[in-house]
């Protein structure tokens, strides 16, 4: 019954929370007996944005370096990505530039990422300021938010963001669903009726910080 | 009514009167708020009060901690209304329950009667302090317990000996008193809101650390009053009980394998199940079993066609730690080895105590190798000889590694000593290989074979999972190709034994490397059903990685049915990544894994034909279409006409040579047979190779102490048998009828190589 189908992957380095995200996303509580990832992990879920119901399919990847090798093989196709790191952990901030390196080089050109400082409500060890990591964001054009996978906090927000703003590079021509690699595909309601070329709305872009 | 029962109770605990002599004082200032809990487990026959003002009657040990956290007082009035202490009566123990006020010596009494659950629930507003006393005269240790919502304390007794340790713990202030009377330690440990605060001191009675830690945020609330609602857990058959533990729920307890369970409200996203279905060991076949393992010799084919006999049994729980020693060969390997796991430690120790780390505190151990990391740079941390990412890496997953079982879940004593451990094995793993160091899913492995041999035996085990070819051996390497190879494998088994299943998956676009990589790294330890996980272990232990693929290709016989019903990547890779419990329970799963063969060389051949067409750069799929495999096993006249389609193909994109795939895997047969009896032949002149297992490394230095085996080293895992794959029951038979006729091929082959 959905819309549009999006290919979503979570990437970040090991015990950023990324695995928690997800479940808070899809579970709607916090997981705290969760264990750490190997290869990956898998989850679906079907949100309504501007009016669409869209499917998400999400990937959730193992962050230790060595399964990098594996974690390239599932960019390919992948409509949007969650950049996740832990505010509490500098080290994980630092390693966001190898893994944009990554995400640049292997998933499609049109790839939306949102960056994801997580563990928000950690606050007190904070070691990444909001500043710091936004200014990031807007240098290598992302999305950012901080999130806590504990409290729930913009966690809905970051996936929902993440594809409002693949919605709106559909409707404005920029992707084309039909293209191989896209991540993107329709679903049955969309085959019904066919996209509405509305003119792509900012809103998404307002809320967010670039 | 309540009094009277109580000084009867009393009058029925005698032997506590020895731990009356000591006692443990906290006083634990906090933010300009004084907390003070007071325990002292001097569980006379008379009383054990757990909070009492700072002048109670404790002697020896005192304990002062600041904390930084914010903090509740522990010692406050008690309001004999909001107490429900709820403890139901068990066949082999009396239960009481005891409100305690801290102030006065009196003590109200609260037994609720014949309650069928085992829980305390107390109002989590309550500000009483209410004290559970269960005591158990039958057995001969006196352990007390208390743990806590609130301010809420059990303490468990059980008389007529002289150990008397006790525990307490709070979901808001998190204490863990446990006193031992006898050998007079009494940790008590918590976390800091930043988890960065462990205090440690020690009090004249012996140790007694304390750190502290306020859950910030995440209190939830917990221990409801249900008073005769609790489930009743455990299966009654095996006599076992549910042991009280876990991170300050007042509903934890665990099942007879040590995972926890969890309470009703989240059981939807419970992992694991506690209905096990394994049979009950038959008393003589048990002798029989510990007969055998007293003879037992690792290299006779007879104990080990045997072995097979007992595993298909069923291996009882008990004799497992048994069996594993000596499937593993562990005293062999490590009385070969100049690797001295103790001497390890020490010299892990001093680079970690220039971290100023300290594995019984890995909360903060995490934050401050991530600090030391940031402070330092990749190139300082290694003029300090050590690998400050590969610490952190394992602290990080150690309570992530089986979360809810008993030895690593939460903070209790129990679990802190349990991730230590496994941060030593880990750690000790690592400067044994630094080359593969340490890859998640590692610390899956070597928690399971923590949960039931020692820890220097764990350490060996792991070495002897990880580096025999039979087993692990570079799957964890830092490029993972084996395991994304070993996955190409699994599809072409998946291929011949389960073409539908396989098309099926292809033509949904799931990738075999999806799910296998969490089967095989960690060895089928996240089915839910615990006892089949231990079954695949016995097996995998005896015949090695083949094991792993006969496990994998069974569940998704199992799942056969349901997944050809589901027509989306999305439906079908949860299925595949969590197993559901009635596929993987032991009544299902085993007697399947069982009957489902797959002989070594079946999959020696895929393996050498993934190898060929990645050599020679073609497409993996086409080949082994053509397999004849493919025809004995499916529908054949649907196959031939598949095979008459794709013959033409396939032969263009062969090319070099024109050689048909029967042709190649005959040849790939060959070489199998010609390894395999050039290795009988080695084996009846050379010395057992499990005799040189641990004879590299005899240096000192780390860098030299790369543990390879000679004979693993030079040739590829696949090639390199050891001798009891030939002499696994089952197969022998075969490949024996084979050599006899083999050895023409023999040659032919080693001309070939």
């Amino acid at each position: 019954s959905a819309d549009f189908l999006f290919k979503f992957l979570v990437i970040g380095n090991a015990g950023t929370g990324k695995s928690c995200l997800l479940h808070q996303f899809i579970e709607n509580n916090f997981k705290d007996d969760s264990n750490h990832t190997i290869g990956v992990e898998f989850g679906s879920k079907i949100i309504n944005v501007v009016n669409k119901f869209v499917k998400l399919q999400i990937w959730d990847t193992a962050g230790q370096e060595r399964f990098r090798s594996v974690t390239r093989s599932y960019y390919r196709g992948a409509a949007g990505a969650l950049l996740v790191y832990d505010i509490t952990s500098r080290e994980t901030y630092n390693a966001l530039t190898n893994w944009l390196t990554d995400a640049r080089m292997l998933a499609s050109q049109n790839i939306v990422i949102i960056l994801c400082g997580n563990k928000k409500d950690l606050d007190a060890d904070r070691e990444v300021t909001f500043l710091e990591a936004s200014r990031f964001a807007q240098e290598n054009e992302l999305m950012f938010l901080e999130t806590s996978a504990l409290t729930g906090e913009n966690v809905e927000e970051a996936f929902v963001q993440c594809a409002r703003k693949i919605l709106n590079k559909i409707e404005s021509g920029e992707l084309d669903p039909e293209r191989m690699g896209s991540g993107i595909q329709y679903g049955d309601a969309a085959l019904r009726q066919l996209r509405s070329p509305r003119r792509a709305q900012a809103e998404s872009v307002q809320e967010c910080s670039c | 009514m309540l009094r009277k029962r109580r000084s009867s109770s009393r009058g029925k605990a005698p032997a506590r009167g020895r731990s009356s002599t000591r006692s443990n004082n906290i006083i634990t200032p906090a933010e300009g708020r004084r907390r003070s809990i007071n325990t002292p487990p001097r569980s006379s026959s008379r009383t054990r009060s757990v909070n009492t003002p700072p002048r109670s009657s404790s002697r020896t040990g005192s304990v002062n901690t600041q904390f930084r956290s914010r903090s509740r007082s522990v010692n406050t009035p008690p309001r004999s209304s909001s107490r429900s202490v709820n403890t139901p009566p068990r066949s082999s123990s009396r239960s009481r329950s005891v409100n305690t006020p801290p102030s006065s010596r009196s003590r109200c009494v609260n037994t609720p009667p014949r309650s069928s659950s085992r829980s305390v629930n107390t109002p989590p507003s309550s500000s009483s302090v209410n004290t559970a006393v269960r005591s158990r005269r039958s057995s001969g240790k006196a352990p007390v317990r208390g743990r806590s919502s609130s301010v809420n304390t059990t303490v468990r007794g059980r008389s007529s000996s002289g150990k008397a340790p006790v525990r307490g713990r709070s979901s808001s202030v998190n204490t863990t008193v446990r006193g031992r009377s006898s050998s007079g330690k009494a940790p008590v440990r918590g976390r800091s809101s930043s988890g960065k605060a462990p205090v440690r001191g020690k009090s004249s009675i012996g140790k007694a650390p304390v750190s502290g830690r306020s859950s910030i945020g995440k209190a939830p609330v917990r221990g409801r009053s249900s008073i005769g609602k609790a489930p009743v857990w455990g299966r009654s058959s095996m006599g076992k009980a549910p042991v009280r533990g876990g991170r300050g729920r007042s509903n934890v307890g665990f099942d007879e394998f040590g995972f926890s369970y969890i309470k009703r409200r989240e059981r939807t996203l419970q992992h694991r199940s506690h209905d096990y279905s394994y049979p009950q060991p038959n008393p003589i076949k048990v002798k029989e079993l510990c007969e055998l393992l007293s003879y037992w010799n690792g290299s006779s084919f007879i104990c080990r066609s045997q072995i097979e006999r007992f595993i298909r049994i069923g291996i009882p729980p008990a004799l497992r730690c048994r069996v594993w020693k000596c499937l593993l060969d562990i005293e062999k390997v490590r009385d070969a080895s100049s690797f001295n796991y103790q001497v390890c430690l020490r010299e892990i120790r001093k680079p970690l105590v220039d971290l100023s780390v300290s594995e019984y505190s890995i909360i903060s151990a995490i934050s401050t190798l991530g600090e030391r990391e940031n402070e330092f740079g990749s190139a300082a941390a290694e003029s300090l000889g050590v690998d400050v990412a590969l610490f952190r890496q394992i602290a990080l997953d150690l309570q992530r590694s089986f979360p809810t079982h008993r030895s690593l879940m939460g903070d209790s004593p129990e679990a802190i000593e349990g991730q230590a451990k496994l941060f030593r094995v880990l750690t000790a793993y690592a400067s044994y290989n630094p080359q593969i160091g340490y890859s998640q899913g590692m610390s899956y492995i070597a928690a399971v074979l923590l949960m039931l041999l020692g820890e220097e035996d764990a350490f060996w085990a792991l070495v002897v999972l990880l580096e025999k070819p039979k087993y692990l051996s570079e799957l964890f390497d830092s490029s993972l190709k084996k395991i994304q190879h070993q996955a190409l494998v699994f599809q072409q088994l998946l291929k011949h034994r389960k073409p539908q299943v396989y098309q099926h998956l292809e033509n949904l676009g799931v990738s075999s490397v999806h799910f296998i990589m969490q089967w095989f790294l960690t060895l089928f330890t996240s089915l839910p059903c615990w006892d089949s996980v231990l079954a695949i272990w016995d097996l995998f232990l005896l015949h090695g990685m083949v094991v792993v693929f006969r496990a994998g290709l069974t569940v998704l016989q199992l799942l056969e049915s349901r997944l050809m019903s589901m027509s989306e990547e999305a439906a079908v890779l949860p299925v595949l990544l969590h197993v559901p419990i009635d596929v993987s329970q032991y009544r299902v799963l085993i007697p399947a894994l069982w009957s489902t063969e797959v002989q070594e060389w079946e999959i020696t051949c895929m393996n050498r034909l993934i190898l060929e067409e990645t050599d020679e750069g073609h497409d993996a799929e086409e080949r082994s279409r053509n397999s004849p495999r493919s025809l004995s096993r499916v529908d054949q006249t649907e196959h031939r006409a598949k095979v008459e389609k794709n013959e033409a193909p396939g032969k263009e994109a062969v090319g070099t040579g024109g050689r048909n795939v029967f042709a190649r895997m005959l040849k790939a047969a060959h070489r199998y047979l010609a390894d395999v009896s050039k290795q009988s032949v080695t084996k009846i002149s050379d010395s057992p190779p499990e005799a040189e297992f641990g004879s590299r490394g005899s240096s000192s230095s780390q860098t030299q102490r790369r543990p390879v085996h000679p004979d693993w080293n030079e040739a590829s895992a696949e090639h390199q048998e050891s001798p009891c794959r030939i002499l696994s029951p089952g197969r022998a038979p075969l490949t024996e009828i084979i050599i006899g006729s083999s050895s023409s091929i023999q040659i032919r082959e080693s001309q070939l190589i």
